[in-house]
């Protein structure tokens, strides 16, 4: 089910800094490449290399920045379990509002099992029947505190800075489990890369 | 110089200055004046202070500092953000989001950059034919055009 892919890590200064090709992105700009203008959802922060990467498209990208509100989601959800507008919240697009793009990067590794159930419930509402997914699980038994950026370098090729800021016991999802929680979404494509990380594509069922 | 005396400020809060090239004239709303209400402006403004409202310079540049709030949906030539702003931000050719910069609202404009690090949560309209500016090329001297201060009207 898995292709294995090559990485490359950069020279000792720039430890915690890799570059690899992602075939899950590259599955998604085939599709931004199509002509048709697509409508983005990047939970990323601000990144210019992104921006200008997409200012090169016919397309409508909207940043969230959801990775920046994370510390927030298990304190909410720590402190008051039953809060459930906690996404519509830090996600405050109009309800009308329909992706045909979403990129995910680390998030659903950085959320709690219910977390993640309710993110999927919020964000199927504001996906296009097909759209297309991306989310990069993380499968070493140790995972940063903090999620990586993602910079995009070009079609398919990814810059991944992670800040030297402690480590945590990985979820280590596996693709079954990730889509128990996410059962609004279906698998369309999955890629174990060599650097630990196996990429999601997922579309909506 | 303003349109309605109810929203008249004094010359010493809002200032028209020289760039250091002493060739372009800016206006200055300090940083302890707050405006609501609709600005228009035939020239170049910085904004430090707080504005609720609307926000229109047509062919002029918009410098809000790292001081100023702005809670208006913005129109301007060039518009640069140093400061927050709260609203959505229309540049006829550049945004520019700065590195303390934070924004929550859309971006309408045929150049768009944000600097790392800057806060900005909402959508950028990619056109076809739009590029990105690069980040490093971007410096106060971008606010400024050349024209003469004439005025900036406050309507209520």
């Amino acid at each position: 089910m898995f292709k294995a892919q090559g990485a490359a890590r950069l020279s000792a200064p720039d430890i915690g800094q890799l570059v690899y090709r992602s075939p899950g992105l590259q599955l998604i700009f085939e599709r931004i490449s199509s002509g048709d203008k697509v409508n983005i959802l990047d939970l990323g922060p601000p990144l210019s290399s992104n921006v200008e990467f997409f200012s090169s498209y016919h397309c409508r990208l909207y940043i969230a920045d959801l990775l920046q509100s994370l510390p927030l989601v298990d304190t909410y959800w720590a402190e008051s379990p039953a809060f459930s507008p906690m996404f519509p919240e830090l996600l405050d697009f109009d309800e009308s509002e329909q992706f045909d793009i979403i990129l995910g990067w680390d998030i659903v590794n950085y959320l709690s099992e219910d977390s993640i159930r309710r993110f999927s419930r919020f964000i199927a509402r504001h996906t296009k029947a097909d759209a297309l997914c991306f989310f990069s699980l993380l499968t070493h038994k140790e995972m940063a505190v903090q999620p990586a950026i993602h910079r995009i370098l070009e079609e398919g090729s990814l810059h991944c800075e992670q800040h030297d800021c402690g480590s945590c016991a990985s979820p280590r999802f596996t693709q079954s489990r990730l889509l128990e929680l996410m059962k609004e979404f279906q698998a369309h494509r999955s890629f174990l890369l060599q650097n630990g990380r196996q990429e999601q594509v997922l579309r909506i069922r | 110089m303003f349109g309605k005396p109810e929203t008249e400020m004094q010359e010493s809060h809002v200032s028209k200055v020289s760039t250091a090239s002493g060739s372009r004239e800016q206006a200055t709303i300090g940083s302890s004046i707050a405006i609501k209400g609709d600005l228009v402006g035939e020239e170049d403004l910085v904004v430090h202070g707080r504005i609720e409202g609307t926000v229109t310079l047509k062919q002029n540049s918009l410098l809000v500092g790292k001081d100023g709030h702005i809670k208006a949906d913005i129109r301007a030539r060039v518009i640069v953000v140093e400061g927050r702003v709260e609203g959505g931000l229309f540049g006829d050719e550049q945004v520019i989001i700065k590195k303390s910069g934070s924004v929550q609202g859309n971006i309408e404009a045929p150049r768009v950059a944000l600097e790392d690090g800057c806060k900005f949560k909402g959508s950028i309209e990619m056109g076809v034919a739009s590029k990105s500016a690069q980040p490093a090329a971007v410096s106060n001297a971008n606010v400024g055009n050349g024209h003469k201060a004439e005025a900036v009207a406050i309507r209520k």
